[in-house]
């Protein structure tokens, strides 16, 4: 993609607008995030960005430490996240603030750590899932950790699992069907006009697959590997304590938290869920076909 | 009571289940997204691959 100096981008019918307020940046996009960049379309949030010193900054109140890339801190009523990487040292190399209700934010990438004749990404991961998980958790849905695709019979069915459960495999499995596969790692989830709908997001996995599409939820699976396949139906209380174990939200919000329990509510309330054995090989696409009906 | 609404009245009784908790895992590591997976560690570290920095991370916390 060729640098430019705006850009927006739709994930989960969400529009972010990017925009430089440097005249000295411009920014790009890798190849996977190209395919959700749109022209034109409303935005539920704008981001600027430019180039800063973030050396001697005072970033604020700690709220939450993720333990690796970012710290959230609380200034003045905004939230900031700050990124470090031990490549830079206790430098900070980005720095993100936010609104309360993270419609209107500004990014600093720092100068010293970044070169700044190249096109910069100043939503590159984990700030571009970080800003949408916050966008979610305030009343428009969720993002879980998941394979999601449409059959050929126009079925949506959602595998989710932990890192190793299996959601790989099972996306390069079901892609030998020719189906069409939204992600096979991560998946929003939003309750749009009576229906539970699965968006594909650029934030692919180790199969590198990713679809700026979305499809009406029919399935809920919950994988693990297993000697065999075969069904058990979840409650819809135990598939949400399952889905909330692999969703993606902001810890530190209570009210994101409430709210993330009631979508995964809504959508257990409306769509069949079961936790899924699998053999990972073909037989496990017509054992779906077969009993997920 | 007939037995039609003896049999009713069965069916409408549910057994009592106390309550109990249940506990469910939850991989912090994981739903924080606060590590790359590709280099194994958190972010950018020896690996020069997944810098996080200007590089993008193809694996991001999968």
């Amino acid at each position: 993609m060729t640098a430019v100096r705006s850009a927006r981008v739709r994930i989960g019918d969400i529009g972010v607008a990017l925009e430089c307020a440097d005249e000295a940046m411009t920014i790009a996009f890798p190849a996977e995030a190209e395919r959700f960049l749109v022209d034109g379309s409303a935005v539920d949030a704008t981001v600027t960005a430019a180039w800063g010193d973030l050396g001697q900054s005072d970033a604020g109140v700690e709220l939450f430490d993720s333990g690796g890339l970012w710290k959230l801190y609380r200034r003045n009523g905004d939230f900031v996240y700050r990124f470090r990487s031990p490549a830079y040292g206790v430098r900070p190399y980005k720095e993100a603030r936010f609104n309360a209700d993270f419609t209107a934010g500004e990014v600093t990438l720092d100068a010293g750590c970044h070169d700044r004749g190249k096109p910069a990404s100043p939503l590159e991961y984990p700030l571009d899932e970080l800003l949408m998980t916050n966008l979610l958790a305030r009343g428009r849905g969720v993002e879980v950790h998941a394979f999601g695709m449409r059959d050929r019979d126009g079925r949506g069915y959602l595998f989710a699992g932990h890192s190793g459960a299996g959601k790989t495999t099972t996306a390069r499995l079901w892609q030998k069907e020719g189906v069409l596969v939204l992600s096979d790692d991560r998946i929003i989830l939003r309750n749009l006009d009576g229906k539970i709908w699965m968006y594909g997001t650029p934030w692919h996995g180790e199969a590198k697959l990713a679809a700026a599409e979305r499809t009406e939820l029919t399935r809920i699976f919950v994988i693990g590997h297993g000697p065999r396949n075969e069904l058990a139906p979840l409650a819809p209380a135990d598939a949400v304590s399952r889905l909330f174990s692999r969703s993606f939200v902001p810890f530190h919000d209570a009210a994101a938290l409430a709210y993330t329990l009631e979508i995964l509510q809504q959508i257990a309330d409306a769509v069949p869920c079961a936790e899924l054995r699998f053999v990972p090989d073909a037989s496990v696409v017509d054992f779906i076909r077969r009993n997920a009906t | 009571m007939d037995e039609v609404e003896k049999d009713d009245t069965k069916r409408l009784k549910r057994t009592y289940r106390k309550p109990a908790f249940a506990v469910v895992a939850l991989r912090p590591e994981e739903a924080v997204l606060g590590a790359c997976k590709t280099n194994g560690s958190s972010g950018p570290s020896a690996s020069k691959r997944c810098r996080n920095v200007g590089v993008n991370c193809s694996s991001q916390g999968s």
